[in-house]
């Protein structure tokens, strides 16, 4: 995927440009709707999901530039944490409407730090592999299932608050090893 | 570990859990305020984000169906004046099964004028149109008079979609389609204004579907069903 193409295009789509929004969902609808799937496991779901995701991308397109992240990264972000708080919506059986949604990436620090934190994600997937086994499939468990520590802790059969120290220490061991 | 290096360490943790949304209540609330408003919390979530978007490097891409972008840009842009000539614009081509039909016809209604003049028709002067379009079965033969400001129209196949009406727009290039009213089941004899009287043959005609008692801003809201200008026999 072409990383000044899409950020050009999302440039295009903050002001407003329709042709520019229709081109940037020819060329990443595809791989958002594959997130939403693998998220919902449910195409009616991951439709909506993939909808809801659009919506935002259109309306919050002139925050990307502010926020430094790659833009493939601003676009999965958005799909994924709408497509989280769906299942979680769905899981719960409501949507809490005072529940604060984290479906917008925050803005954050500006190219540079992207830059690091792209070449350091290169790492994670073998990063992840060198972690015990289970702490790996509890981050994956989290990011692509949308998974509390109290799931996590009942899915690894261990306390709340043993879950979420040994969880975090497979991030700072994450961490060491992505920064290596 | 210093001081700081721990309180780094333990942002930096917050950061990563706020991004895996392993944050509840207060603890959440507070990681999305600082995420807006603190540089240094906001730059690590940044971080953790990019790192973790790299889990789905693995998911292959699924082709969405071509529905729902319609759907998408119809949520986003309801204003379907625009698109209305977008579509008809994608229309233009009529089939080549219309044109016969149109073709086949005009000879016919030409046959039958020539018969017997009626006084004040000139037999030279059938005008033609046959409204279709590619996702409805809905097809439409529309005649004009001779002065070419009165149009007779009669549904030859298909209709509206239950609970819908056809509605008759007219679309001069680059402008805004004018209702021409609501079609009847069988025929319906309908009065160009007079703004538009003579220029039949650059007049786009649409039909579309809409609530009862037609589209209620004067723009058409629903599916354009068919389409097609006139030709002159």
């Amino acid at each position: 995927m072409d990383r000044e193409e899409i950020e050009r295009l999302i440039g295009r789509v903050a002001l407003k440009d329709r042709a520019a929004f229709e081109g940037l969902y020819d060329r990443v609808s595809a791989k958002l709707f594959g997130v939403c799937l693998r998220v919902l496991n449910n195409r009616a779901a991951a439709e909506d999901a993939m909808q809801d995701s659009f919506v935002k991308i259109w309306n919050n397109a002139d925050r990307y530039s502010a926020n430094g992240l790659s833009p493939m990264t601003w676009l999965i972000t958005i799909a994924r944490n709408t497509s989280i708080d769906r299942l979680r919506a769905q899981r719960s059986g409501h949507r809490d409407v005072n529940a604060p949604g984290f479906e917008l990436p925050a803005p954050g620090p500006g190219p540079e730090e992207s830059a690091i934190a792209a070449s350091e994600a290169a790492k994670l997937a073998g990063c992840l592999d060198s972690l015990e086994a289970d702490r790996g499939a509890a981050v994956r468990g989290a990011y692509l299932d949308g998974r509390s520590y109290a799931d996590l802790a009942e899915q690894f059969g261990i306390p709340l608050n043993t879950m979420r120290t040994w969880l975090r220490r497979g991030l700072i061991a994450l961490r060491e090893c992505m920064s290596l | 570990m210093s001081d700081t290096a721990q309180f780094h360490r333990e942002d930096d943790l917050l950061a990563a859990e706020y991004v895996l949304g392993l944050l509840e209540g207060d603890l959440h609330a507070d990681a999305r305020r600082r995420a807006q408003e603190d540089r240094d919390f906001a730059a690590r979530v940044a971080g953790w984000q990019e790192r973790f978007a790299a889990l789905t490097d693995d998911i292959a891409p699924v082709a969405p169906s071509r529905r729902q972008k319609r759907a998408l840009l119809a949520t986003l842009f309801p204003e379907e004046q625009r698109s209305v000539l977008r579509r008809l614009r994608l229309w233009r081509g009529v089939s080549a099964a219309a044109m016969l039909l149109a073709g086949v016809l005009g000879i016919i209604l030409w046959q039958d004028a020539s018969r017997g003049p009626v006084p004040g028709v000139t037999p030279d002067a059938v005008q033609v149109a046959t409204l279709t379009g590619e996702d409805s079965d809905l097809r439409l033969l529309a005649v004009a008079d001779a002065a070419g400001d009165s149009l007779s129209i009669r549904q030859v196949a298909g209709g509206p979609p239950p609970g819908r009406v056809l509605e008759l727009w007219a679309i001069l290039p680059d402008q805004a389609p004018i209702s021409m009213g609501l079609l009847a089941e069988d025929q319906t004899t309908v009065q160009l204004p007079p703004a538009m009287a003579g220029q039949l043959p650059s007049i786009t005609f649409a039909v579309s579907d809409e609530p009862p008692g037609g589209a209620p801003e004067g723009q058409p809201t629903g599916s354009v069903l068919a389409s097609g200008s006139f030709i002159t026999f």
